[in-house]
């Protein structure tokens, strides 16, 4: 094992990181879309029926 | 259906990507001269490619809408540059690093990462302007022709910071531009990365898709609320 | 084509002979261009030897950032009174309106400039006469990859509640390619060198990157402003 294998695994580390967090970032987005849908629906339910 | 593409996509990618880091980090010999570090690139230079590809593909996305003024492209041209957008932060973070071990320093003006750094900077404008507009077509038009001269001026970043003095990196290794100098045993690993890092691209972009068509669906019921 | 022209050069009076009137731009950009060299001042330690490194960069960087004030108010305008859709609904195709709104800011932005040369000049002790027919041949290409650029984003972002934020972080990356090339050889042409086969690169660049998005901006203007 040598001395610059520890830079590469920070560099393994942060380019999943990134991923980790842009994947993050779209799952909430995506949570916060879904709770926004079922708030608009229920405000159109009761006028379709 | 499309849920089941977009799981199938993504545990191609997964399984591609573990048996590439088994590959990678295990089946390559330490380089000569930079050891175990020169394996960051194997994930660094696929991921400035899948980015700046996808900036390109936005354009392209971004012409289509013009001509059509169907806002399904805006959208697919939206998720699109996002996600480039991430792989060229990967680039730039995985560049930064692979610096600071071979040079010493985080950042040292090397002319690739500079200009991915100014494309950056060009799409992240383009994504703020997005933010800055409610009105879905003015957004999607303005936008469209940010994606064309960022793009174009992104080729021109390329080529002009290259001529720059004193900005280094080091030449094309792989064997479409040398014709053919590197092993191929090193150089198989890296293109199934590249794939590995398209799949995962689509995968991103579908998802960021479906949460656009969310968003539609939220607007349209709204207005029906409202009506 | 000369119907073209002279609805151009209309519109370029127009604005010229509104700004004349009020000065707005030009007072606002030429006292905050004066503040910048006057803080260049304690930024880096003015000695002779330093000057003739950084002064290309200085001085276009304060071109730069003069010059988005000038911008700015190229389409702002317009917007008072609604005059951006009288434009748009008279006779005049957008063509033309860029151009003559191009042209007037062209005038604008190289009295800022040449005012700034000679201020610069002054406090710097920079000897920037000895070379001073190159100099404007640089200082006109690179103030057009400025105002093209510059003019079809203030028309872009002229709606938006962000438009003072949006201008610049727009455009101040796309200018990478030119400023480089400007900077490059205004530092060159300062330190004494001549323009010859070692620089003619450069002079290249700004004029490709002028026709190129000149050819742009007016193709695409009809689709920022009208849709």
């Amino acid at each position: 094992m040598n001395a610059n294998f520890e830079y590469l695994c920070y560099g393994l580390m942060a380019a999943w990181l990134i991923v980790a967090l842009y994947v993050l970032l779209l799952g909430l987005r995506e949570s916060k879309l879904r709770r926004e849908l079922d708030r608009v629906r229920q405000m159109v339910e009761p006028r379709s029926k | 259906m499309r849920n089941r593409i977009m799981l199938l996509l993504t545990v191609a990618f997964a399984a591609l990507l573990a048996w590439n880091l088994k590959n990678i980090l295990l089946g390559l010999p330490d380089e000569a001269r930079q050891d175990a570090v020169y394996r960051i690139l194997y994930f660094h230079a696929p991921a400035a490619m899948v980015g700046l590809t996808g900036f390109g593909v936005g354009m392209v996305f971004s012409g289509i809408y013009l001509a059509t003024k169907n806002l399904y492209w805006d959208t697919l041209a939206a998720s699109t540059t996002e996600v480039s957008l991430m792989f060229a932060a990967i680039n730039l973070v995985t560049g930064s690093i692979w610096g600071r071990q071979q040079w010493g320093v985080w950042w040292a003006w090397d002319a690739r990462l500079t200009s991915m750094l100014v494309c950056w900077l060009i799409f992240a404008g383009y994504l703020m302007l997005r933010r800055a507009i409610d009105e879905p077509d003015t957004r999607a038009r303005l936008s469209a022709v940010v994606s064309l001269f960022g793009t174009v001026n992104a080729w021109f970043v390329y080529k002009v910071i290259e001529w720059f003095p004193r900005l280094q990196h080091p030449g094309p290794v792989l064997s479409f531009r040398t014709g053919g100098k590197i092993d191929r045993a090193l150089e198989t690993p890296f293109y199934w990365n590249v794939l590995a890092l398209c799949l995962l691209a689509v995968v991103l972009v579908m998802i960021r898709m479906r949460q656009e068509s969310l968003t539609r669906e939220i607007d349209s019921l709204r207005r029906l609320a409202h009506a | 084509m000369s119907l073209f022209l002279r609805q151009s050069l209309t519109i370029a009076g127009k604005d010229l002979r509104a700004e004349w009137r009020t000065k707005e731009a030009l007072n606002a950009s030429l006292a905050f261009s004066m503040v910048i060299l006057v803080l260049f001042s304690f930024a880096l330690d003015p000695n002779p030897e330093m000057m003739q490194e950084f002064s290309g960069g200085l001085l276009w960087l304060v071109f730069l950032f003069a010059g988005a004030l000038v911008l700015n108010r190229s389409f702002a305008r317009e917007m008072q009174n609604d005059c951006l859709d009288a434009l748009l609904a008279s006779p005049v195709p957008p063509a033309a309106l860029f151009i003559g709104k191009a042209l007037a800011n062209y005038a604008l932005l190289m009295t800022l400039e040449l005012v700034c040369l000679a201020e610069f000049g002054i406090l710097f002790n920079v000897r920037w006469l000895a070379n001073v027919g190159p100099l404007m041949i640089v200082m006109a290409v690179g103030t057009w990859a400025l105002t093209v650029v510059g003019t079809l984003f203030s028309a872009l972002t002229v709606n938006l509640r962000l438009r003072e934020v949006m201008l610049p972080v727009l455009v101040y990356p796309m200018m990478v390619p030119p400023m480089m090339a400007a900077m490059i050889l205004t530092t060159d042409l300062l330190a004494g060198t001549a323009l010859g086969p070692g620089n003619m690169l450069w002079i290249r660049v700004l004029v490709g990157f002028d026709l190129v998005f000149t050819l742009l901006g007016v193709s695409f203007v009809d689709t920022v402003l009208v849709g």
